[in-house]
């Protein structure tokens, strides 16, 4: 089937196409060149008035595995995404289920979600519950950084050869896009009865620092060749004062390509009365010192969510701010989590600095093309609120007016007030389209080049613009309509994700004989290795 | 050694008939008939309870799908004291840790009761008396606080007798005296003992069966002995390190609750009402479904073990492990390839966190089998296209 849509207003940063009116083809699933005939077209949609992009990409969103079913044991009173349910698709009245996140990404334009913390002993049931999650694509990035053999090794002054190799091993068995290090060493740590680690500090029972790990773990991905760099959740999280952690971090990075996640929790300076106060300006200023570094910002919204972390550490230090008050910490091979439940309000000092930090940083960051939109859903707040957040970066008097209910001290402090700048369309596109599909490595996607997947986002130009992203026009996925009118209109099956790095094989001996004398299960019963998981997940998996 | 409880299952598998046939009313027919019933008997029920489950996660998700369409309530038949567990981590939360970790790391065992060492023989032994473990050279110690009704333990380990005490009375004394709170109340002989050795300790682990909690007759004490655990381990982490170890989630109840939890938000014990999922973790129970006559059908499923559903006055479907037999003969049985035996099938490890494979072992006899999955989504299928003429 040949379609055109025509009609729209286009953003296509890759193509350099900034609201000018085209017409875009879509043939077997994929964005196709303009025929010499327009009349071929087996169907045209007419979208005068709209505008066009190609589907919105999310880097950072805990969608699916083992933490997220523990915040939904913990809290069934408590669901994330509160629209009127309509239609029957499977289970589109069940809020919080994975259905009911492709259901809503879809609606607002997204076409692919990478969930970001897949533990590996996990693996196969994040994957599992990722294939069940409707229309868009998905990918992991699986975690490393607490995994007691990468430290062994490293504590035993293995070759960076042997690392990398475990590293790519690890991207086998686990399936993912990417590697993630959370707070590394400092699950190890917790475990160890310690409570805090820094970036210098030594990891109990090993020797080596936080950062020995993180740069070795960088290093591997660099010799790997994979496309996203190593995504970093760095010490410290939610510390006054922990800017300067970031900026180390940023150092650390030794001018190789790291990615931070959810910065905003690190963009607390401790000045002020209240030892309390933006560090947003030294971010961008050491952003700028390091174009090797690319952040997503983890925005706050106010309202209730629940935070959801493998930084076991910091969660189990989060437990006394629970709201409501209850909380669950886990621990695992090579890794755990917590899930800590929050209530952001807007007459906390802390939570307004918060929000006015994550939006300052959007708007100091010159360069969309380095800084991601994420709430690190569910943690800053759902990934439902992201209409919400798209209004503030483009609406500066919406902004102004939010800025006068926050808390007045973090209103008289944050640099909100003297930032008038707006996200216009194709900055929003480079952001949420162009700029994630570069950084994961999806060259197919973020942009409307012929041969691109056809995946597209069709939206009113609604001055509002939170209505506007709330609910796309129009949705296709692989050139299939799957939303109009803001209603998903067809449950397809999207894809997964992977890259599958070679490794020198005989890696398996040491981690083969390091399973049977500390694992319950055996190396070949790994994470997705035996192929009764693998095949039996029900994934449509696309290897990079 | 090899686990006795899994040799039971593999032989009942094995020993089955190869040529068990669908049958209706106890007499047999053809597949496509039986399924035609199932699906009649689904579409016109008003609250069919899914139950059994005794299966493993493909069929987990194929169950779960053709629950939400049926309108089901979805419950497991080891799932109440689970729930029990859940529903204190529902007040407070819990710091739970995995089996492996607790193998690696624990340098003491508190165990709430014993009943487990008899039911769970084989994982203990890879749990308690490995070769080898992280950090340590030396063996964990093993405490069990039991009432010594079954004699001596398989295991080594220190017994604490409960005598006239409770659960509850030991865990508060422990808390009370961790706290430096003057006690007045007769305390446990143990108990001091028991608090030295807990605060000497690098990583508690407290081991629970929730079934352990079941003998009592009063519901409300078996939430106060697991808050009171919970809160000790709560306790014990603003020193040290301390975590619970749930056990005991075996015929695929953690499958079935982790697909459960990610297809509609809240696990078993839901109902699929049309206007959304419905939970109840008390009044969503098997037996309370039956008991008081909320269900109108049971759907009865079981492919892992023979065990047959609970005797009831409604109808029942049930679907599962070719050796089944039935003190009264259910309206439609369906045999199924038993995961693990017949075909490849993937099931959760204990504690939720791990999914491990079950590669067939024999692909001749049971190969007329059906496979669960492929039969809930041939249903599901009917369902929706209302192909349901018997």
């Amino acid at each position: 089937m040949l379609t055109r849509l025509t009609g729209a207003r286009v953003y296509d940063p890759v193509n350099h196409i900034n609201g000018a009116v085209r017409d875009v083809w879509v043939r077997g699933g994929r964005i196709c060149e303009t025929p010499q005939d327009p009349g071929a077209a087996d169907r045209t949609i007419e979208l005068h008035g709209k505008i066009l992009m190609a589907g919105a990409i999310d880097i950072h969103s805990h969608i699916a595995g083992g933490n997220v079913n523990n915040a939904r044991v913990l809290l069934p009173e408590q669901h994330l995404a509160l629209q009127a349910r309509y239609a029957d698709y499977p289970f589109m009245s069940a809020r919080w289920s994975a259905f009911d996140v492709g259901y809503r990404y879809a609606e607002m334009g997204f076409t692919t979600v990478v969930e970001p913390a897949v533990l590996p002993l996990n693996a196969a049931q994040a994957h599992a519950e990722l294939a069940d999650i409707p229309i868009i694509d998905k990918a992991g990035l699986a975690v490393v950084g607490n995994d007691d053999f990468l430290l062994r090794l490293l504590r035993d002054g293995a070759d960076q050869e042997r690392v990398t190799d475990y590293i790519a091993w690890i991207l086998h068995a686990t399936r993912c896009l990417g590697v993630k290090v959370i707070n590394a060493g400092g699950a190890t740590s917790f475990k160890l009865n310690h409570r805090q680690l820094s970036l210098d500090e030594e990891v109990p029972m090993y020797g080596m620092t936080s950062r020995d790990i993180l740069q070795a773990v960088q290093r591997a991905v660099v010799a790997l060749g994979i496309a996203h760099p190593v995504h970093v959740h760095c010490n410290n999280l939610g510390v006054a004062g922990n800017v300067a952690t970031a900026e180390a971090t940023m150092e650390a990075a030794g001018g190789l390509p790291m990615h931070l996640a959810h910065i905003q929790f690190y963009g607390y300076d401790n000045a002020g009365k209240r030892g309390f106060s933006s560090g947003a300006a030294r971010l961008i200023a050491a952003m700028n010192r390091h174009p090797n570094v690319t952040i997503d910002v983890g925005q706050v919204l106010f309202g209730q969510t629940v935070t959801v972390s493998g930084d076991v550490l910091r969660q189990f230090d989060a437990r006394r701010i629970a709201n409501p008050a209850k909380w669950t910490v886990w621990e695992a091979e090579d890794g755990g989590g917590g899930v800590v439940p929050f209530r952001y309000r807007e007459r906390s000092f802390v939570n307004s600095m918060q929000w006015a930090i994550g939006l300052e940083i959007f708007l100091l960051m010159e360069d969309p093309s380095r800084v991601f939109f994420t709430t690190d859903h569910p943690n800053g707040a759902p990934f439902t609120a992201y209409p919400e957040l798209f209004r503030l970066l483009m609406d500066r008097d919406y902004r102004a007016e939010c800025l006068q209910r926050i808390h007045p001290a973090a209103m008289e402090q944050s640099l909100l007030q003297h930032l008038s700048r707006e996200y216009g369309l194709a900055e929003i596109a480079t952001m949420t389209r162009a700029a994630p599909a570069r950084l994961l490595g999806l060259p197919d996607r973020g942009h409307l080049t012929p041969g691109a997947v056809g995946d597209i986002a069709v939206y009113h130009d609604k001055a509002d613009r939170a209505a506007m992203f709330r609910h796309a026009h129009l949705v296709m996925k692989d050139g299939v309509v799957v939303v109009q009118d803001g209603r998903v209109t067809q449950a397809t099956q999207g894809r997964t994700h992977a890259v599958a790095p070679p490794f020198d094989p005989s890696i398996e001996t040491p981690l083969g004989a390091y399973f049977d004398r500390f694992h319950l299960c055996r190396l070949e019963h790994y994470g997705l290795r035996h192929p009764a998981i693998a095949e039996g997940l029900g994934m449509q998996l696309v290897l990079h | 050694m090899s686990c006795a409880v899994a040799a039971d299952g593999y032989r009942a598998a094995l020993q089955a008939p190869a040529d068990v046939q669908p049958r209706l009313r106890g007499r047999p027919v053809t597949l496509a008939r039986a399924l035609a019933h199932a699906a009649q008997r689904l579409q016109h029920s008003r609250l069919p309870l899914f139950s059994g489950l005794l299966g493993d996660l493909p069929e987990s998700r194929a169950l779960w799908r053709l629950a939400e369409r049926c309108g089901a309530v979805v419950d497991h038949a080891g799932s109440a004291a689970l729930c029990r567990v859940l529903s204190v981590a529902q007040m407070q939360g819990l710091i739970t840790t995995s089996l492996g970790e607790a193998r690696n790391r624990a340098d003491l065992w508190l165990f709430i009761g014993e009943g487990v060492f008899y039911r769970q023989p084989r994982i203990l032994e890879r749990l308690l008396q490995p070769e080898e473990r992280l950090h340590t050279e030396s063996t964990p110690t093993v405490m069990v606080l039991g009432s010594g009704t079954r004699g001596a333990l398989p295991v080594q380990a220190e017994y604490v007798n409960l005598e006239s005490f409770s659960v509850m009375d030991v865990i508060g004394g422990i808390r009370a005296l961790m706290h430096g709170h003057r006690v007045d109340a007769m305390l446990h002989p143990m108990t001091r003992e028991l608090v030295a050795r807990i605060q000497k300790s690098t990583y508690l682990v407290v081991a629970l069966d929730p079934v352990e909690l079941g003998d009592s007759t009063d519901e409300g004490l078996i939430d106060l002995d697991l808050l009171g655990i919970a809160r000790l381990i709560r306790q014990r982490n603003e020193a040290g390190r301390a975590a619970l170890l749930i056990m005991g989630a075996g015929d695929g109840l953690a499958s079935f609750q982790q697909a459960g939890l990610w297809h509609n938000g809240f696990g078993l014990r839901t109902r699929h009402a049309p206007e959304g999922p419905a939970y109840d973790p008390l009044g969503h129970g098997t037996e309370r479904m039956l008991r008081e006559g909320g269900a109108d059908l049971l759907l009865w499923h079981a492919s892992l073990r023979p065990v047959a559903p609970p005797e009831t006055e409604i109808p029942t479907l049930v679907f599962g492990h070719p050796g089944l037999t039935f003190s009264r003969e259910p309206e439609l049985f369906i045999p199924l390839a038993v995961p693990g035996i017949h075909r490849d099938g993937q099931i959760h490890r204990g504690d939720g966190l791990a999914i491990l494979p079950l590669s067939a072992i024999t692909t001749d006899r049971g190969s007329n089998l059906a496979s669960g999955p492929g039969i809930y989504a041939e249903l599901l299928a009917r369902i929706l296209e209302e192909k349901t003429e018997c």
